[in-house]
Formats: structure tokens, C-alpha cells, sequence
């Protein structure tokens, strides 16, 4: 009797957030009352991991400080001759009557939680609407695109990963420039997720080894992010032929990330992005 | 109460620690600690509070974790809480042997009636091969066997 009792509150509660935009009120008390817990744990760990990586840094801290002199002093020159490239990209822009594209203001967040479902391509972070993040902002990591924000309380904020399988964004390829939808697809033999980018023409030619950016027409994602790179493209079928991605962000490897604060498109009632 | 208190502790506490944890090591996909937590609630603590450990682990790790429509989990767990509890009520459970099989069962029920279930509601999960299904089965089972001897111990040295 309470089992049949309870699977009916269960339903019911389940069939009312079919229409219901954003996190429910049970949703909104669980995260906001775990939160700040997952944040202080997660601060906590890190507190005793850069401890004792203090520790063991300072037995190589002389030979280390001299290595990155060198590799500072590389990193400015290559800096310099960036600057240039940049400033040319501007005057070139203006030429061609160009709008020049803004840089995408962004957050540093910290990751609390890394795929912790064992269902769905998720990421925890301990930055939430008290500073700024919207749901529907991009996250990134400084290899490429590593998902959306889909759910937001004041102090944290959950993220879909570009390797989910609901997810979706709109790319085209660097070179040929085919575009196509990436979503995300089974895992690799080795364990690394792959991407699939869909609906590109039995005719486009796609190498291997080509680089993959989002194309901006989702109105989901800023134009010409790093996606990932071609890794396999399969046979025809019919008009389109499936070609796979291997992302460039590995969320497995993202302790930070980068929240985008450019003003965002609301996402439709359901959460996932497909 | 008090027991139930310390149970509900437990369960935050998994909850928690597999959050911590999945940022140094991919343990979702071998590793459920909610769901031991919530097996070992069942087992020693009948079909009502087994539906309720139960039901909770699913809906929070949802909240916390998942993403679009959640209860799916809570709803499969109220269930397997409920059968559990009824299982634990009547027989006991002790051995090495028993304990594996029945953890690797619920493990495998858990991740396949999910699989199942979700697309109905329109997410599309993880789908785990029988390779990497009886992986999983297996570490969380063998998981649940060393924390299951642990909360044993624990209750038998307060009883005493």
C-alpha cells in the first residue's frame, strides 16, 4: 500500500516538471543546502593536496625557478609577435569593413564535482548566480569548448558537457568549412569520449586531423570556439556521412574552468540542449 | 531514531564523497556509493525506511548530479528500497558470497531499469556495456562488501 502510495507521489512529482522552467523548489533546496558543503569539501581537499604538492615542489623549487625564467622569457617574445598578429588581424578587419568581434568576458570557477552521475556528462562548479553566471553561459577551458551552464543557485552551478549525449552545437570545420551539429557520443575503446558531428554532406570533404569550431548559428555558442579535431569519418549513408571528434577540453583534466558572462539565449523549459 | 539519523548521515555522506572523489578519479561509471549507502539502509532497516533511503539517494544524487527531469532515479530506488527492505526483513544476509550477489544484482537492476526508463522522459544516459556493466557491478559490489562489514561492526559495538 505505501509502496503504491509513494510511486504515485513519485510520478506526479516527476510529471510536474515537464512544464516547469528552471529547478523546482525540492531541486533548488537539495543544491543550495548541499553546495556550500561540496564547495568547502572540495577546498578542503585542495587545502591538503596544495600542502603537500608545496612540499614536495619546494625540494625542486631552484632548478624549476630557473626553467621557467626560460620559458617566461620564450612566452613573452611569443607574446610579442602574437600582439602583432592581433593588431594586423584589427587594421585587416577594418579593411574589410568588418565588425571587430569583442573578446567574451569570463569567470574563473572552480570544479566541485566531475561527472559524478553515472548517467549523464556532468560538472559541478562553485561559482553560481550571486556571481554573475546565467544559465545557457559557455564554459571553456583554454583547449576549447567544454559545455553549458544548465542549472544555476547562488553559489554553484551544474554544467552540461559537450560529451553528453544530449547535448548539441552547431560547428563547421576549420578548413573545408562543412558545417554540421556535434553531439555527444559512446566513449572511446580507450575510455576518452568522442563526439559525433551529424548532418555533414555525403559529398564535403573532411580530413582527419582538421580542426572543428563552433559555427555560431545555434545562437548557443560564440562563433569560433575550439571544438575538436577530426578523428574518423565514416562512409556514406545516403546524403549525410557521420564524422567523429575528439574534443579538445577533456573535462577528466579540468580542475577550472571558464564561465563566459556574455549575455546569453534563454534555454526552452526542458533542460537538455538537443 | 537515533539509527535513523546516523543512516541519513551516511547517505549525505556518500553522497559527498563521491562528489569529492569523482574530481581525482572517473568512479561514476565503476562506483555508486549512494546506492551501497542506501542497499545497506534497506537490509538493516525494513521496507519503509528502505523505500525512504531509497527514494532520497536517487532524488539527490539527480539534484546534485543529473540533469532535465529527475525522480527517474528516486522513483527506481523507491522500489528496489521497498524489495530490499522486504529481502532483509526475512532473510539474513550475512555471508561473503550472498552479500556480492545481491549488491552486483541491485547494481545491474539500478543501471538498466535507468536506461530504460530515462528515454521515456527524453534523456539519453550512458549506456554501459555487459563488459563494463559487470565491472561496475562488480567494484561497487566488492565496495559495498568492505563498507557493509564496516557499518556491521560499527552497530555491533554499539549494541554491545
Amino acid at each position: 500500500m505505501w509502496l503504491l502510495f509513494w510511486l504515485i507521489v513519485h510520478l506526479v512529482a516527476i510529471s510536474r516538471q515537464v512544464d516547469v522552467e528552471g529547478m523546482s523548489l525540492f531541486e533548488r533546496s537539495i543544491v543550495s543546502l548541499f553546495s556550500p558543503i561540496q564547495n568547502a569539501a572540495a577546498s578542503l581537499v585542495d587545502g591538503v593536496a596544495g600542502a603537500w604538492s608545496s612540499f614536495v615542489d619546494l625540494r625542486s623549487v631552484g632548478s624549476e625557478n630557473a626553467r621557467l625564467k626560460t620559458q617566461l622569457s620564450a612566452a613573452e617574445l611569443q607574446l610579442l609577435s602574437q600582439r602583432s598578429a592581433v593588431e594586423e588581424n584589427a587594421r585587416l578587419r577594418v579593411f574589410l569593413d568588418l565588425k571587430p568581434r569583442l573578446p567574451i568576458a569570463t569567470l574563473l570557477a572552480d570544479v566541485v564535482a566531475r561527472n559524478a552521475s553515472p548517467w549523464f556528462k556532468t560538472l559541478s562548479i562553485d561559482k553560481g548566480s550571486a556571481e554573475g553566471v546565467t544559465r545557457g553561459a559557455t564554459v571553456l577551458t583554454p583547449s576549447g569548448v567544454l559545455g553549458r551552464v544548465i542549472t544555476v543557485t547562488p553559489n554553484s552551478a551544474s554544467v552540461q558537457l559537450l560529451v553528453d549525449r544530449d547535448s548539441g552545437a552547431a560547428v563547421l570545420t576549420e578548413r573545408g568549412r562543412v558545417d554540421g551539429i556535434v553531439s555527444g557520443f559512446q566513449d572511446d575503446n580507450d575510455g576518452s569520449p568522442l563526439l559525433v558531428m551529424k548532418y555533414v554532406p555525403s559529398l564535403a570533404v573532411v580530413t582527419p586531423g582538421e580542426l572543428v569550431v563552433t559555427s555560431g548559428l545555434d545562437q548557443l555558442f560564440e562563433k569560433g570556439l575550439v571544438v575538436g579535431t577530426v578523428f574518423r569519418v565514416s562512409e556514406p549513408v545516403g546524403l549525410f556521412k557521420d564524422v567523429w571528434v575528439r574534443p579538445s577540453a577533456s573535462p577528466a583534466f579540468a580542475e577550472q574552468v571558464f564561465v563566459s558572462l556574455a549575455k546569453t539565449e534563454a534555454l526552452p523549459p526542458a533542460t537538455a540542449l538537443k | 531514531m537515533k539509527g535513523n539519523l546516523i543512516a541519513l548521515g551516511l547517505l549525505a555522506a556518500a553522497l559527498l564523497l563521491q562528489g569529492v572523489l569523482s574530481r581525482f578519479l572517473p568512479i561514476s561509471g565503476y562506483l555508486d556509493l549512494p546506492l551501497v549507502v542506501a542497499t545497506w539502509f534497506a537490509l538493516s532497516r525494513g521496507e519503509i525506511l528502505g523505500m525512504v533511503g531509497g527514494s532520497l539517494s536517487g532524488w539527490i544524487s539527480e539534484a546534485l548530479f543529473g540533469r532535465g527531469i529527475k525522480g527517474v532515479s528516486g522513483l527506481i530506488r523507491l522500489v528496489l528500497g521497498f524489495a530490499l527492505g522486504i529481502l532483509g526483513s526475512r532473510f539474513l544476509i550475512t555471508g561473503a558470497v550472498p552479500r556480492f550477489l545481491l549488491l552486483l544484482t541491485v547494481t545491474v537492476i539500478d543501471t538498466r531499469a535507468f536506461e530504460w526508463i530515462a528515454p521515456a522522459f527524453g534523456m539519453s544516459p550512458v549506456q554501459y556495456s555487459p563488459l563494463a556493466m559487470t565491472v561496475r557491478g562488480s567494484i561497487n559490489a566488492t565496495v559495498g562488501l568492505v563498507l557493509f562489514a564496516l557499518f556491521e561492526r560499527r552497530r555491533n559495538t554499539r549494541s554491545v
